[in-house]
């Protein structure tokens, strides 16, 4: 079985989850003995084999563009010159709309079936669809989902938006989970406790692009509550994003001063060595297609209140392996957050369900499998079409 | 021969004539009168009336919002390949296309179409974007212009109808154009 992915992001290439996500689904795929070809972005056409996936890089900036969505048509146009010429493909298989042009054709090309994995909808981002720009993306996700044999989405929420939003029908919807890596549950930290908060210091962790969605405002509030409540906190906030600013003002007119830490971006190692050290990690985010950033936290075995909104409702059980809270609520966040840091017990056991819960059913070995799953039933499919 | 042709426009009845129709609409009637197959296919769900022995093939396009041209250009290119394989019958053994719209179309064909991989790839030229528009002050002109330039260059032949666009395709986008004034003459040389 031979399946190309197409997808804008691949490693070193990251903007968000998707790069992570199909490095590491393509090479799971690769230990179930399927040949998995990746074309991507890059700065040359090039063609690299990283670890058993073909990766194909295609320049993708060849013409000069006005703006995000004529350039995602031109790489596109440009993977389809380049790809055009492979043979043996059983599969195509896309994520998101940014490469939905090439999917396209390159399923009519080699007359294969097509899998979309869509990780999020322009709608849902937005709110709804304010620009033509907007309007333009949400009927590309609307074409994909049409020419697609079978959608991938990655939880409950997902499956719900593209159904009511994209109107595709049930029995064309998959839902497989998204997955963080296995070494996460071994993880030594490589950063010291002490570059972040005073020993005596509980630490409260929120991590992720500091954009109005991901709630980090919601954090601070609720930080400032807590603050009244007990004394020895200190909230940590990594990542970057345009919300910063008003962030760090917000924490200084609550009067936290030092009590907040602005970290930026900063390496992997760091991120997970600060989750690693803290005593509660706090993620509410407004709009969660599936939550990544929770399911890490779980697998580092931390006590965890996350968004009641979203893709955390499919694997966080409220109270049991973490706390599901309306981040519209930054009392509702104090509240939960005063009762974990206080009980040592519930937090220990909170954090052992969650990492028990990721063992279980959230590693890309058992993601992968699922999607060779879903390949495996659609080539079947595919052999009883006259096409 | 077998030819088929690429462009965004193709006359409609009750609508005027643009420059692009009308180059389209009379060389693809000098390369019937030839003797030549001739098919052309544009973007739209509307098929226009068989006017002169020429096979026009509109290809529906679902995406209906673009926010510039650029975009429309690109997107609009590749929902016509996506789907014209099911709409078209036979082997070609010429592509030509008109402006940079039907040369994306025309590149995208000869590399993903059965019908057109084995044909030589002809760009015929109005105008360039440096005649039009003004691609040192405009982000939207520099980007068609720099389209231009990457999508010429990848044709087996350029050919201009006004010696200026002959020139600004050589000295603009190193693409070494024929330039050919009369559309008789251009069919001959086309299809030679």
């Amino acid at each position: 079985m031979r399946v190309l992915h197409l997808s804008w992001e691949y490693p070193p290439h990251i903007v968000g989850g998707l790069g992570r996500h199909v490095y590491h689904i393509t090479h799971e795929l690769v230990k179930l003995g399927v040949s998995v070809d990746v074309a991507t972005i890059g700065y040359e056409d090039s063609h690299i084999s990283d670890d058993g996936v073909n990766v194909h890089l295609v320049d993708a900036f060849k013409v000069r563009v006005p703006d995000f969505s004529s350039w995602v048509h031109s790489f596109n146009i440009f993977m389809v010159t380049e790809l055009s010429h492979i043979s043996g493909i059983d599969l195509v298989h896309v994520h998101d709309w940014l490469t939905a042009p090439a999917g396209i054709v390159l399923k009519h090309r080699f007359k294969v079936p097509l899998i979309a994995t869509i990780h999020a909808t322009e709608y849902g981002r937005r709110g709804g669809l304010h620009s033509l720009e907007s309007r333009h993306i949400h009927e590309w996700e609307w074409l994909l989902a049409y020419e697609a044999w079978k959608i991938i989405v990655c939880s409950s929420f997902m499956a719900n938006e593209v159904k009511s939003i994209l109107g595709v029908p049930s029995d064309k919807v998959i839902m497989i989970p998204n997955g963080v890596d296995k070494s996460l549950l071994n993880f030594k930290p490589k950063y010291e406790r002490s570059n972040y908060a005073l020993p005596w210091e509980l630490l409260v962790v929120f991590y992720g692009r500091l954009v109005y969605e991901k709630g980090p405002d919601s954090v601070i509030r609720a930080f400032a509550k807590l603050l009244t409540r007990l004394g020895n906190v200190k909230l940590v906030i990594i990542g970057d994003g345009p919300m910063r600013e008003h962030l760090v003002n917000l924490a200084n007119q609550l009067g936290l001063g030092s009590k907040v830490y602005f970290t930026g971006r900063v390496s992997d190692d760091e991120l997970y060595s600060v989750i690693y050290h803290s005593n509660l990690v706090i993620l509410p985010s407004r709009y969660e297609p599936f939550g990544i950033s929770s399911l890490e936290a779980m697998a580092l075995g931390k006590p965890l209140i996350t968004t009641n909104r979203g893709g955390p409702t499919d694997f966080v059980r409220h109270m049991d392996n973490g706390i599901l809270a309306n981040p519209d609520n930054p009392d509702e966040i104090a509240y939960y957050a005063e009762m974990v840091l206080k009980d040592e017990g519930l937090a220990k056991r909170l954090g052992e369900r969650a990492r028990e819960t990721v063992t279980k059913g959230y590693t890309w070995d058992i993601i992968a499998r699922k999607t060779y799953e879903v390949y495996k039933a659609t080539l079947e499919e595919r052999v009883r079409v006259n096409w | 021969m077998r030819i088929i042709g690429f462009s965004w426009e193709y006359p409609r009845i009750g609508s005027q004539l643009t420059d692009l129709q009308y180059l389209v609409l009379s060389l693809s009637s000098i390369l019937r009168a030839l003797g030549h197959d001739v098919t052309l296919v544009v973007p739209g769900g509307v098929n226009p009336p068989d006017y002169s022995g020429v096979k026009v093939v509109g290809i529906n396009l679902p995406i209906r919002d673009y926010p510039n041209v650029v975009s429309y250009g690109l997107s609009s290119s590749m929902q016509v390949i996506a789907n014209m394989r099911y709409s078209i019958n036979g082997e070609f053994n010429r592509i030509i296309c008109f402006e940079w719209g039907g040369c994306l179309m025309g590149l995208l064909a000869k590399s993903t179409q059965p019908c057109c991989m084995g044909s030589s790839i002809n760009c015929v030229v109005l105008s360039t974007e440096y005649e039009r528009g003004d691609p040192g002050n405009n982000i939207i002109a520099s980007s068609i212009a720099s389209i231009e330039g990457w999508v010429f260059r990848q044709c087996d032949g350029v050919y201009a109808v006004r010696q200026g666009t002959a020139d600004n395709l050589r000295n603009r986008y190193n693409v070494k154009a024929t330039y050919v004034p009369l559309i008789e003459e251009l069919g001959k040389v086309i299809a030679k």
